[in-house]
């Protein structure tokens, strides 16, 4: 009975594992091979083996310099995620409660995620707008500012600017996965831990936390992937401008590949996405929860 | 129930691949597939209507327009082209064309030219800009894109300005006019987005006399335009006029932020191609703006553009050349390129164009005119289209352009860094 | 029982209201902008309501493109994507959750977190040589079946933890009562699941439906553009038109916003109601 199980289970996984086997790691193993050659669309008969030149145009590009290119990845990153899963987290704490209207609040509040990549770009954009916006009349309005701020045209606000429209989007994930994830917790545990006297912090942090923590490391490593590669946003918005300020990695593959036709640097670029989210999702499930790769 | 589920998965894998048959066009029909680039809806829908008369006057011959979006159409032209996919007729352009060459994707239409009944029509311009790389027809032109000034009259008016013709009076205009407590600038400046072609080097290397009109980047003796006193102060000025004249916001502005700000009233000057009137016609009346020809460099007394073109080129693997010969210079005759470029508002490639049709040389298109007539004075010089470097350069001059408007680098550092990549 | 005092009820009302106003806000402002004829998008200060509201931009959207024929084919190919993933991992997911085998299922495990690393961009180019080989590009069905994959390890992985939290001795009870383990999986727990598979459909669908370069490269026909594809067409070199790409936003919003409000429903109702209490 036991090897018959284990044999049918195995079938059920063929017909995931063999597409993605075809159609994502076959063309993933291709492109890696383009990153060690050059290859430029300007001119296909001539791509020779390079090694990690590519890499080193790269690290060593002064236009595009790559610690910055880094060091806005990280903060687009971060930022986003941790105010995205703070938000969302508050969110789900405060619909947790049934309340009149709550099915249609949800379905009103949770609808940004389902706004596309494109689209968002261009409304936040059109509000940032350095002239007709609807942040710079509003900041204006309410007499915070004189003039006008350029938040897109500004090196300063412009990192900022994308990552407030990366959190718009993304709070309805966390906010309907953590909110998923608390109706499970068991009514027993928070009367146990009122008798043991915890107030509503405590209860959070002593039972909620814990009790939810797989759904909170796997929708925050997922989500913090999805980030990284997920950069319409700021392609619609900056397109990494002005100056560098918004460029991340993804960005910058994007350009190589659209503006350049530079193929062998787009691929370098894509390499190094994953070399850097493989590390980043290796040492996060370590640290954080063994128990997912357990349960 | 295994075997059903087994097979029930199989079919849920499968299904899609039952849709997979290709319909092959059936009969002596021809079917030509034809990739548009510069996608937009009024152009696909005029497109759309050639292509109908063209069908109904041959009707063995079908035209598949093909129309990505007008940002991603290039690449997606590039890898149908690399995975050879049927394509007959691609739309190319100045900045493409030595692509197309290197790989073997576009024929040689030489033959098919010398036999062409409107050759002689054609402007020398057109000529030249077809057998542009290796001296061979790789190209048909059917579009020039030519700057032209576009001046706000009604602000001009207002302020008792006179139409600047010289880029220092340009300066002076926009400084004046400038105003930012009331959100008023001069300038509309293109901030991204290839801003160097647009209108950067232009207004920048107006007074150097010597460039090379093969190479914009360098002079007559051999070097980089900016590494010259005239180049460097026409840089500096051209900052100046940032700080001075321009919104702040400006660096971030591409075509859309610039049609945005001269139309809201907000700039006044706007050195642009015929495509932006078109554009700002739709919320701007005649009598409130008009096109001027490009300042002059106030010590050479020349202004210098480049030279900006878009054609259509056949593809070499495709199986139905003549056909697709035919329907190109269906496209491209002196009627349908005049209609053609009135809808879309670029300048056509035909001198009868210009002769017969008084659209080209009255109103707005009076300033263009007046370019094509004075040689001496407006000279079309070519980017290096040819070096495998050219691609790349747009984002790295972007790059040091921004930083020096935002005050991040110095003239001198900029104008080094450039020199250096074209070293 | 405590009775939530009368600061902590305002304050959440408050909270709650400014999350409905920023996340409905943007949407608003596009709505009105799409009302708006096009003199009145660029003044400053702003008009926050039209003073001649009109639908001249849908109009215009719907003289320009043929939107109905670009919402079937999104339908299309989403809802081969979205069904064809969820039947997958719903299998998937449960292998995967029952697996014995340790190293094996923390391999399997990697494998599929490890394609969320993959930039979509990277793939595109392999993807459409290969499908130019295969016959397969401007193909819908070919699209959907790209789309499938591309949803289906996000997919796998939440079944995955959705079936972890329901305990392997309900499939083994009814598998001891007679079934066999393919109906114990659809008989008693997929029901149980319900709410899960409709929270795992939801989310592919608005991946899938909003998915812009993919189907820009794939697909040339006009016939088989699907909604963000046509949308994207109203920016060109001639810029942006505001209004009418407004109105194209809204419209193209209206099923993804549809589904996912129903779909978060199911999971806001209770995910794992009746099945993990022993």
């Amino acid at each position: 009975m036991k090897d018959l199980r284990t044999r049918n289970l195995a079938l059920y996984l063929v017909p995931t594992f063999l597409p993605v086997a075809l159609l994502v790691y076959a063309p993933v193993v291709k492109s890696m091979v383009i990153a060690f050659r050059r290859y430029s669309m300007f001119d296909l008969r001539d791509t020779p083996f390079v090694g990690f030149g590519n890499f080193s145009d790269i690290f060593g590009d002064s236009a595009f310099p790559f610690l910055q290119i880094l060091g806005n990845t990280f903060i687009w990153i971060f930022a986003s995620l941790v105010l995205q899963f703070v938000l969302g987290f508050c969110l789900a704490l405060l619909l947790r409660e049934k309340f009149r209207g709550r099915g249609v609040y949800t379905s009103l509040v949770f609808y940004t995620w389902a706004v596309s990549g494109f689209a968002i770009g261009l409304i936040w954009s059109w509000i940032f707008n350095g002239q007709f916006g609807l942040a710079n009349d509003i900041l204006m309005r309410l007499h915070l500012i004189s003039r006008p701020i350029g938040f897109l045209s500004n090196p300063k606000y412009a990192l900022v600017a994308v990552i407030v429209a990366n959190v718009w989007y993304g709070i309805p994930f966390f906010g309907i996965m953590l909110l998923a994830a608390l109706q499970s917790v068991p009514k027993e545990l928070y009367e146990a831990a009122k008798i043991d006297g915890a107030g509503a912090v405590g209860r959070l942090f002593r039972v909620t936390i814990p009790y939810i923590s797989a759904t909170i490391v796997s929708t925050t490593l997922l989500r913090m992937m999805w980030i990284m590669n997920f950069p319409e946003i700021i392609y619609g918005m900056t397109n990494g401008g002005p100056a560098n300020s918004t460029n991340i990695l993804a960005t910058q593959m994007i350009n190589k590949i659209y503006k350049e036709y530079n193929y062998g640097q787009g691929a370098a670029l894509s390499l190094i996405i994953m070399v850097l989210l493989f590390i980043l999702a290796f040492a996060y499930l370590s640290i954080a929860n063994r128990k997912e790769f357990e349960s | 129930m295994k075997r059903f589920t087994l097979g029930l998965l199989i079919i849920v894998l499968l299904a899609p691949t039952l849709a997979f048959a290709q319909t092959k066009a059936k009969g002596e029909v021809v079917q030509l597939n034809f990739i548009e680039m510069l996608t937009s809806p009024t152009r696909t829908a005029f497109l759309n209507e050639v292509i109908a008369r063209f069908e109904a006057e041959n009707p063995n011959i079908k035209v598949n327009l093909i129309s990505p979006p007008y940002e991603q159409a290039e690449n997606k032209m590039t890898l149908m082209l690399n995975a050879k996919q049927p394509l007959d007729i691609i739309e190319s352009r100045d900045g493409t064309i030595k692509q197309f060459v290197n790989n073997g994707q576009v024929a040689d239409l030489e033959t098919y030219l010398n036999d062409w009944s409107a050759k002689g029509d054609f402007l020398p311009m057109s000529l030249y800009a077809a057998r542009i790389i290796d001296g061979k027809a790789y190209i048909i032109p059917q579009l020039f894109f030519v700057k032209g000034l576009f001046v706000r009259t009604d602000l001009l008016k207002k302020a008792g300005i006179a139409i600047p013709k010289t880029v220092q009076e340009l300066y002076d205009a926009s400084v004046a006019l400038s105003d930012p407590s009331k959100n008023q600038y001069g300038y509309v400046i293109r901030g991204k987005s290839n801003a160097w072609k647009v209108s950067q080097d232009q207004l920048c290397l107006a007074n150097l006399t010597n460039i090379d009109p093969n190479n914009f980047y360098k002079t007559k003796d051999g070097k980089f335009v900016y590494d010259t006193p005239e180049g460097k102060a026409g840089l500096q000025r051209y900052v100046d006029l940032y700080k001075k004249a321009v919104s702040p916001d400006g660096v971030n502005w591409g075509f859309a932020e610039q049609i945005n700000a001269f139309v809201s009233g907000s700039g006044a000057f706007l050195i642009q191609d015929p495509d932006a009137i078109a554009m700002i016609d739709k919320q701007l009346g005649r009598d409130s703006y008009t096109v001027v020809p490009v300042p002059v460099g106030e010590k050479s007394g020349k202004a210098y553009q480049d030279f900006a073109f878009n054609g259509l080129s056949i593809v070499s693997y495709s199986q139905h050349k003549a056909e697709a010969w035919k329907f190109l210079t269906y496209l491209i005759s002196p009627k349908n390129n005049s209609e053609f470029c009135k809808s879309y508002g670029a300048l056509p490639v035909f001198s009868s164009s210009f002769k017969d049709d008084p659209y080209f040389s009255t109103g707005v298109f009076q300033a263009w005119h007046t370019m094509f007539t004075h040689p001496e004075t407006y000279k079309f010089v070519n980017y290096p289209i040819t070096s495998a470097k050219f691609s790349a350069w747009g984002p790295y001059q972007e790059q040091y352009m921004q930083r020096l408007l935002l005050g991040q680098s110095s003239v001198d550092e900029t104008i080094a860094k450039w020199a250096s990549y074209w070293k | 029982m405590n009775r939530p005092s009368h600061i902590a009820r305002i304050g959440r009302f408050t909270a709650l209201a400014l999350f409905l106003f920023f996340a409905l806000g943007p949407l608003a402002w596009i709505i009105i902008t799409s009302l708006k004829g096009p003199k009145e998008i660029y003044t400053f200060p702003i008009k926050y309501l039209p003073s001649h509201p009109s639908l001249e931009s849908y109009r215009q959207l719907f003289r320009f493109a043929n939107f109905g024929i670009y919402f079937r084919n999104s339908f299309f190919v989403t809802m081969e994507g979205a069904v064809g993933a969820m039947i997958l991992s719903a299998f998937g997911g449960y292998a995967l959750s029952r697996f014995k085998f340790k190293s094996a299922k923390r391999a399997m495990i990697l494998v599929l977190y490890v394609t969320q690393t993959i930039p979509t961009f990277m793939l595109m180019l392999p993807l459409y040589l290969l499908m130019a080989d295969l016959h397969a590009v401007d193909n819908l069905g070919a699209l959907g079946l790209i789309y499938m994959v591309s949803v289906l390890a996000f997919c796998v992985i939440m079944a995955k933890s959705f079936f972890d939290r329901i305990p392997a001795s309900l499939e083994e009870a009814a598998e001891i009562d007679g079934c066999s383990m393919l109906q114990s999986l659809l008989r008693v727990i997929m029901p149980l699941l319900a709410p899960g598979m409709v929270a795992i459909f939801s989310f592919a669908f608005v991946n899938i439906w909003n998915e812009l370069f993919v189907a820009v490269l794939f697909m040339s026909s006009p016939d088989k553009l699907t909604v963000p594809v046509a949308l994207n067409s109203f920016i060109s070199k001639a810029g942006i038109s505001w209004d009418v790409l407004s109105a194209g936003i809204v419209m193209a919003l209206l099923p993804t916003m549809l589904v996912f409000a129903i779909g978060q429903r199911y999971i806001v109702a209770g995910l794992t109601e009746g099945g993990v209490k022993e």
